[in-house]
């Protein structure tokens, strides 16, 4: 009995509890919500359904043969019946010439409703084609008869499948309601869809669900009841044509990627970052398959006690549950979204109500193919099953088999499902895929749709195969695994690194005074901070406010280094016009070294990264560009002397980039492509210190904590470093990301010693960001 | 495979649903916000929003199709415990109706103290800004410009009978403007508006304004009732489009704000005032103004940088009045556009 009680369990929790709370919704009436009366709507609604379910239901006959043959039909058929209507139908839509007309689209629609439709015709018509048929229709042939006499005998035969086919495609195909409102016709679905969305009650839903009801009802009792049918068995196998399945998944499949392979070039390339969206929304497409595969199992026990006479009383339940598969999905959201009111907010938050609206498609294709398999399985077997004690949670190979094609089909059909998702997607960083994808249809974005239709059939092809591949139940578990790191490693922060705690942002992007544009260079003295960006000015930023200065630079590049010193005068390496600028506070510029010094030899500095003042008045500066080094300047800017050469080994370097002075006199320098840092002696030149941890990426900010620990920031790493002068410890903050506390490539570091905080130069994101020194501890 | 695996499976699909699941970073600030303006550009200006501030941002938007008035719906369902912390709507007739209903909570800033008053609420529960003016789309090579209405009610004249398309009118921008017309005109021209709507066969169609300019494009329509900014993204595509701007009895142009507030009880209130404050900044006009949605600053200081943009004779809208009479106006709306359908 415990399958039966989880089977009315999960009716409950997913169909009448719903229903319920929507019952009891106040919400809006008719008058209010109600642009189409219901007398209006059943002509459309029912016209397209009989239209489309009809010649889907032929075809789907002829192809069905092919699908009991050859696996690659039933790939084939499975990869079209996956496709949503609404993404396949906007494919010929962009294509369709702009004054062809409205008959035009019409008939697009009419033929993608069935493209996407005859599959599901084939699946269920599978059963009534085996080798029974085939014995009955030789034994006509023998005798004479013709071709009309056979076809009339088939039917005569089949029929039940046939209606069931009918109904069941009827009520499937006016659900797919973006391809409706594409095309500009209003069906019943759309106008449920239409009145969800303004809050209509039950009662100002009712109109338009009478007039979906009786082809859901219909659909729901002629697929389970026929599916319940023992198909005939015999042992006539013969050859049967699959060219009739190899046209129409030519022109389900095929054709829509032609046409998709055509468009895509000239659309060009989406600029709003939909592939990320895609992969989360296939993932949670596998997780809620594997949700519906669980589910399959007590299905499957059901479906068993059902053949032998047992829990008569499971029909109703199981109508109810298919019935409420084949009503509009925002039908299901309305439900869910007034059910939320009285549970707790982080139902919403995390989208239980999501995944749960999207379980209940799933659940009831869960609950046809559980049905067909334990009726296409002899009794026989069933009943030696019985006797070894095959218990629901241990399955076997059908009921394994009945849970991956469940588990796949029910993850497909939940990834698109705008509806629910616009009704009960919780926030997130960015909107869902599927209110993207049919943003971008209505925006006519096609380069945004054309992204997602690849995402979609990639997706829906892999499932296919692997709905192929899963007679190897092994590969199923490391698949899961895989998708399940791949999920968690996609959504949760990948890095180790712990984000930064920030005190306060400091400009931003832009041009105007306060905002910068990749800024680089940046030093604070006395409350006063100046930084650099590459729009060529230096800003200071003090309690009273900011003012600019522009730099006299020569058009070559930017300055990457600066230095307050005790005056709050700015020493600026003014890196690609060679030289050092010295900046009154009150903004008089100097040259102090370099070519067009005041005083001094004119000489060419080379590149210089940084600039770092002594205490007797000599002048540090860290040099770049093939002749790495250090240069000693005089206190009148002329060059006494060179520390160092360029190289990799010890007292060489490699873009020095960064200068900082300890309170020894020794000067650390940031010796960034050689990935450490190297400790010099200004007086002898001698390296006293390398600190090289292995994973340390382009240092190009440098500066020195009260208690002697090392700042680095860390261009390559994104991260921002502390390290105990012996680099016996060593702790990062940051890493790369767009999120708080995150990092785009870094360049300075420089710290306010009285004020208790730093300033740190996250140049990819444009601002300077102010940090508690306490959120840099140990 | 045996029930145990099954077992260790769903354990590990939870598992991963959890792992997957936004993680609350508490002591990181974070801001919740239901968007009805176009996605693509609310991510922009939320992304830079982020990037200014380091407050990340949760967005909940609703497709084309419902936009603000499924997410004014969504806030109503969750008015005892809001998800959301602010919302930006695309337009103001349900912003409004929120405030009535005592979902928003007073916001002051100093930011449109200089602001003429129909930018916001009486009480600073909600804030427009950046508005875009309601357009009327044609084709340029089957209409000439001197043809086209400019008077909103020559367009539902008889000679443009089945020629005309509108979004649905129970949503978004749409439904806005046919309030803002029943609060502004007297009860004489409503009525006669209302009479000729009813006999002009309108197409109404679900996909929205962009829907509205896409059946002008493919010749379905003679003249799309739209917003500013559908007219310019489909243009800005290379179609053959081209728009009016329609002038209203009682006088000027209709223009449709954009508009934020901060929800009442909201998770947190601290980060959705900064997020507001920002919105209403002249850097958010100045992005707004450069975006693909061409958005009219009302800062003067930005004016002048967009001068194009501005409309100078703007229909007074008494917004509050407006949504006060919005289910009524709508009502016979629909009333009428049913009436068509049982006429034709």
């Amino acid at each position: 009995m415990v399958a039966p009680v989880l089977v009315c369990c999960g009716v409950v929790l997913l169909v009448v509890c719903p229903w319920a709370a929507l019952l009891v919704h106040p919400g809006q009436g008719a008058q209010d919500t109600a642009l189409h009366g219901a007398s209006a709507l059943i002509m459309p609604t029912v016209g397209w359904a009989v239209l489309v379910a009809v010649v889907a239901t032929v075809l789907g006959r002829l192809a069905a043969p092919a699908l009991t043959q050859r696996t690659s039909a039933l790939t084939g058929a499975v990869i079209a019946a996956m496709l949503p209507a609404s993404a396949v139908f906007y494919v010929w839509y962009a294509m369709q010439p702009v004054d062809s007309g409205r008959w035009v689209t019409a008939l697009l629609l009419w033929a993608v409703l069935v493209s996407t439709h005859w599959p599901v015709a084939a699946l269920v018509l599978r059963g009534s084609v085996r080798t029974a048929a085939l014995d009955s229709d030789d034994a006509a042939r023998q005798l004479g008869a013709g071709l009309l006499r056979r076809l009339s005998m088939c039917a005569g035969r089949e029929w039940p499948m046939w209606l069931a086919s009918v109904a069941l495609l009827a009520a499937l195909s006016v659900l797919a309601t973006t391809a409706f409102d594409l095309a500009g016709v209003v069906t019943a679905a759309t106008e449920v869809r239409a009145r969800a969305a303004l809050g209509a009650s039950f009662a100002g839903l009712i109109g338009p669900l009478l007039v979906l009801s009786g082809p859901a009802i219909a659909g729901a009792v002629a697929a389970w009841m026929c599916l319940g049918q023992v198909p005939p068995q015999g042992d006539h196998k013969r050859t049967t044509p699959v060219w009739p399945a190899i046209v129409l998944v030519m022109a389900s499949v095929t054709a829509p990627l032609i046409g998709l392979i055509w468009i895509t070039p000239q659309v060009g390339a989406p600029t709003d970052g939909m592939a990320g969206a895609i992969v989360h929304v296939v993932l949670r497409g596998i997780g809620i398959g594997m949700l519906v595969a669980m589910c399959t199992m007590p299905m499957v026990s059901v479906c068993r006690q059902l053949r032998r006479g047992r829990v008569r009383w499971v029909h109703g339940v199981v109508l109810v549950w298919l019935v409420a598969a084949l009503l509009p999905s925002s039908f299901v959201a309305a439900g869910w979204s007034a059910l939320q009111q009285w549970l707790p907010p982080e139902f919403a938050r995390w989208g239980i109500g999501l995944i749960a609206a999207s379980l209940v498609q799933g659940t009831a294709v869960a609950w046809l193919i559980a049905r067909g398999m334990v009726m296409a399985t002899p009794i026989e077997r069933e009943d030696a099953l019985a006797m070894v004690g095959t218990r629901w949670w241990r399955p076997d190979h059908a009921m394994g088999m009945a849970m991956v094609a469940a588990g796949a089909v029910g993850g497909v059909l939940s990834v698109f499902m705008p509806a629910i998702e616009s009704m009960l997607a919780p926030p997130a960083a960015g909107p869902p895929l599927v209110s993207r994808l049919v943003d971008a249809m209505h925006y006519q974005r096609p380069e945004s749709v054309v992204l997602a239709l690849w995402g979609l059939l990639i997706a829906a092809a892999a499932v296919a195969v692997v709905i192929g591949i899963m007679r190897h139940r092994r590969t199923v578990a490391p698949l899961c695994l895989l998708v399940i790191m791949f999920g968690c490693a996609d959504q949760s922060d990948s890095s180790t690194v712990q984000p930064l705690t920030i005190d306060a942002v400091i400009g931003g992007p832009g041009t105007r005074t306060g905002r910068f544009v990749t800024p680089r260079a940046a030093a604070v003295h006395d409350g006063v901070l100046v930084v650099i960006d590459r729009t060529g000015r230096l800003q200071h930023f003090e309690d009273g406010g900011v003012c600019a200065v522009d730099l006299p630079l020569e058009g070559r590049g930017f300055p990457t280094g600066v230095h307050l010193d005790e005056h709050t005068t700015a020493w600026v390496a003014d890196t690609h016009s060679g030289r050092v600028l010295r900046i009154e506070h009150g903004g008089d510029i100097e040259v102090f070294a370099g070519p067009g010094a005041a005083a001094g030899e004119p000489h060419d500095l080379g590149t210089p990264s940084d600039v770092q003042p002594l205490p007797d008045g000599r002048v540090l500066v860290s040099v770049y560009g093939g002749d790495d080094h250090l240069a000693l300047l005089g206190a009148d800017g002329a060059l006494h002397g060179v520390i160092g050469s360029a190289g990799d080994g010890v007292g060489q370097f490699r873009r020095p980039q960064a200068l900082a002075l300890d309170a020894h006199g020794q000067v650390w320098v940031a010796d960034a492509c050689n990935h450490r840092l190297q400790r010099v002696d200004p007086e002898t030149g001698e390296v006293t210190a390398v600190l090289a941890p292995p994973d340390m990426r382009y240092p190009y900010g440098l500066d020195i904590l009260p208690d002697g620990d090392l700042l680095v920031s860390e261009y390559g790493g994104n991260v921002l470093r502390r390290m105990s002068p012996d680099g016996a410890r060593s702790r990062r903050w940051g890493g790369w990301g767009d999120n708080p506390g995150q990092l785009r490539t870094p360049w300075s570091v420089t710290i306010d010693e009285d004020a208790g905080v730093l300033y740190l130069v996250d140049a990819g994101h444009d601002r300077v960001l102010r940090i508690a020194l306490q959120a840099v501890a140990w | 495979m045996t029930a145990a695996r099954c077992c260790a499976l769903g354990a590990a699909v939870v598992m991963s649903s959890i792992g997957c699941a936004p993680q609350d970073e508490a002591h990181v600030p974070h801001v919740t916000v239901y968007v009805s303006a176009d996605e693509a550009l609310a991510r922009t200006m939320l992304d830079a929003f982020t990037r200014d501030t380091g407050i990340s941002v949760r967005m909940v938007g609703d497709t084309e199709a419902f936009k603000s008035t499924g997410l004014a719906n969504r806030i109503r369902r969750e008015r005892v415990r809001p998800v959301a912390d602010v919302f930006w709507s695309s337009e103001a007739t349900h912003m409004a109706l929120l405030a009535d209903e005592g979902l928003l909570e007073p916001t002051r800033t100093d930011r449109t103290t200089t602001w003429p008053a129909q930018w916001r609420d009486a009480d600073h529960r909600w804030h427009g800004f950046s508005p875009r003016p309601r357009v009327i789309a044609f084709d340029p090579e089957v209409m000439d410009r001197a043809d086209v209405p400019i008077a909103m009610a020559d367009v539902f004249a008889p000679r443009f009978i089945g020629q005309v398309a509108i979004a649905d009118p129970r949503f978004g921008t749409t439904g806005g403007h046919l309030s803002a017309i029943a609060a502004t005109h007297v009860p004489a021209s409503w009525l006669a508006l209302l009479d000729a709507m009813g006999h002009a066969r309108m197409q109404v169609l679900a996909g929205g304004n962009a829907a509205t300019v896409d059946a002008v494009i493919r010749g379905d329509a003679l003249l799309g009732l739209t917003d500013y900014d559908d007219v310019i993204a489909a243009q800005d595509r290379g179609r053959r489009v081209d728009m009016v701007l329609p002038v209203h009895e009682a006088g000027g142009v209709m223009v449709t704000p954009n508009t934020v507030g901060v929800l009442r009880g909201c998770p947190s209130p601290d980060t959705a005032r900064v997020l507001v404050d920002w919105l209403l900044s002249d850097i958010a006009a100045e992005m707004l103004a450069a975006s693909a949605s061409r958005n009219m600053p009302v800062q003067q200081s930005v004016q002048t940088q967009f001068p194009e943009l501005v409309v100078d004779d703007i229909l007074l809208v008494d917004h509050g009045a407006a949504a006060a009479g919005h289910n009524e106006a709508l009502a016979a709306v629909l009333a009428a556009l049913r009436r068509q359908s049982d006429d034709s």
